[in-house]
């Protein structure tokens, strides 16, 4: 089969001409690892990379962002501006975007919370296929490196160059712009890829496993090695509770409420103002975390909430691993 | 039209202020051009204090009370504290009412048992002055409130009370766990309340609503009175920090109690290991 192809060294420049019309955000080096970052000089752009230390959630659900505004003295609350800068998200692994896919269906489902949606709008998203590594499992969550979905531009890689699919007309546009730098290809089939962690059953079901499986003894085993820091929650793309406080800006009469993200895994988190907490032990906390990613929440095409990145597992500091949590169970 | 952001409070004045144990306040609150809230019994308010904070409020007034609705507010925490300090005029922010009250068109026709534990009283008071509302009062059978506080001196809405003895259509129970002077009623925890009631088992639901340790003993000790799950309705505190099913803190298992509670019936959340 013939289709479009653009060389590797010749990303950079594409990436200059998207520039010009949008902010890029894309995977750039950071020590051992990797961040997703607005990029300066399209020279920094890594797109073999096993995946970054934060989700492109950050973009949507900042760590911290404001709610609402208010002054202390006239005594009235607003909306802060939310800007939604046209941007495009280049270098993008599947199961990331995935992510974003879930964030929408629970800010866009029931009440809906327009300080997400609206940095939702004016999203372009360039996609790039990945070698998974010994943590990523996303195709048993039903996400093979092929899934296409809500991408505008995909591109696979082939050795020394990558094929180029336009998949939206916004995807279209962009590379009919780029046609300087493609060339035409021929290639046979997609590269094969093997996933080394995966779950013992596919994801169709996996909801039905936790019934019944509220005493299983793997929640108190894995209990044991936790040290409820979090760090799974932040780093995962669909986790996104969050707390909520607020702050006076000092010698003013400026005062906002901003949101936070939060972990499940902390006491606090259920507690309430007379003192009860409804998830007291620990193994009670790692048992709603992984109910939330495989069973509590689905999408509306009952997909879990789990996208098999890997990143909980990579970042774990007690060597945690939620796929032999899961396996234990399946 | 721009869609409406969810976060943002809205103003409203205080316009009564009532000290009524050492800890609770009671609150009377306007809305902008004295609006309804519109709410259901059992529903709750977001409560924000400019600079403090935001929290969640049962709403105590029935939704026939027109112009304004009440709050009795347990100082427990930054924003109640915060509240202790306004004066009547002072501005409060107000986001709701959230999530599910009591249905009382279901309750119709039935005779109704209240079952309040502290201050488990402030959002079944809603329910409370729904059903005995004069106009209301015949839609209803019996209706049976049982009340159970730490001592005398805690005890809510205390004019209430006295007329709810008073009444010849109510069937007024109290109970405190620990006598203090000049309290001859009754002592012990409030589910010794529960087996001298003679209840018409085919045609009673109970409403109730207390501390969290209350709910298992309340419950065990009405289903051996005879009552199905189906006729016991509970109220549930969780952290509600949001209020619109997002910020993950309500959660019982796979359920936002802000969306699909507070108020529940028992069949709906039985099988939910966290909830009582």
């Amino acid at each position: 089969m013939s289709a479009k192809a653009i060389a590797r060294e010749k990303i950079p420049d594409a990436v200059l001409l998207l520039k010009t019309k949008y902010r890029v955000i894309a995977p750039v080096p950071k020590g051992k690892t990797f961040v997703f970052k607005k990029i300066d000089d399209p020279q920094e752009i890594v797109l073999d990379y096993n995946t970054t230390i934060l989700p492109l959630k950050k973009f949507f659900l900042p760590p911290r962002e404001v709610l609402v505004e208010y002054n202390l003295k006239k005594q009235e609350y607003r909306e802060p501006e939310i800007k939604s800068e046209p941007t495009v998200f280049f270098g993008i692994h599947n199961y990331e975007l995935q992510g974003i896919l879930r964030l929408d269906y629970a800010f866009g489902t029931g009440v809906k919370d327009e300080t997400y949606l609206k940095k939702r709008k004016n999203n372009i998203f360039i996609g790039v296929t990945y070698t998974p590594d010994d943590f990523h499992f996303a195709k048993s969550v039903g996400i093979p490196t092929d899934l296409k979905e809500g991408f505008d531009i995909f591109l696979t890689k082939y050795n020394s160059h990558y094929r180029v699919e336009a998949l939206t007309d916004k995807g279209k546009s962009i590379v009919s712009q780029w046609s300087e730098f493609l060339e035409e290809c021929s290639y046979d089939s997609d590269p094969v890829v093997h996933f080394k962690n995966k779950l013992k059953q596919s994801v169709a079901g996996i909801r039905e496993v936790f019934h019944g499986a509220y005493n299983h003894p793997v929640w108190k085993e894995t209990s044991k090695k936790c040290y409820s820091c979090g760090t799974c929650n932040l780093v995962c793309p669909t986790c996104y509770c969050f707390d909520v406080s607020d702050e006076v800006v000092l010698g003013t009469n400026r005062g906002s409420r901003s949101r936070r993200w939060d972990s499940c895994q902390i006491l606090g988190f259920t507690e309430v103002a007379g003192g009860e907490a409804f998830r007291e032990k620990r193994y009670d906390r790692v048992r709603h975390r992984m109910s939330r990613k495989f069973a509590y929440i689905m999408d509306d095409r009952d997909r879990p909430f789990c996208v098999g990145c890997g990143r909980c597992i990579r970042q774990c500091t007690a060597n945690i691993s939620i796929t032999d949590v899961m396996n234990a169970l399946l | 039209m721009e869609a409406k952001n969810i976060y943002v409070p809205e103003v409203a004045d205080i316009i009564k202020i009532e000290r009524m144990t050492e800890l609770e306040t009671f609150y009377d609150i306007k809305l902008p051009g004295g609006r309804d809230l519109g709410h259901e019994p059992g529903q709750f308010v977001e409560v924000s204090v400019f600079g403090i904070g935001e929290a969640p409020i049962s709403v105590s007034s029935s939704h026939f009370k027109k112009g304004s609705f009440e709050m009795v507010v347990r100082n427990v925490g930054n924003v109640t504290q915060a509240m202790q300090k306004l004066k009547v005029g002072d501005k409060l922010g107000i986001r709701g009412p959230f999530g599910h009250g009591f249905k009382t068109k279901d309750f119709e026709g039935k005779d109704i048992v209240i079952i309040a534990g502290g201050i488990g009283l402030v959002p079944l008071r809603s329910l409370i002055n729904t059903i005995i509302d004069p106009a209301e009062r015949k839609k209803y059978g019996r209706v049976i409130i049982l009340y159970g506080s730490k001592t005398k001196e805690e005890f809510l809405f205390r004019g209430e009370l006295e007329t709810w003895e008073k009444r010849d259509d109510i069937e007024y129970h109290v109970t405190v766990d620990r006598k203090t002077s000049g309290w001859n009623g009754n002592v012990g925890v409030i589910t010794t309340l529960i087996p001298g009631l003679k209840l018409d088992l085919h045609n009673t639901i109970a409403a109730i609503c207390g501390p969290p340790v209350m709910y298992k003993f309340v419950i065990l000790s009405l289903r051996s009175k005879g009552l199905k799950d189906n006729q016991l309705y509970v109220s549930l505190e969780r952290k509600m920090k949001c209020g619109v099913g997002k910020c993950g803190h309500c959660q019982i298992n796979n359920i936002y109690v802000c969306q699909e509670g507070p108020v529940f019936n028992y069949t709906y959340i039985e099988d939910l290991k966290e909830a009582i």
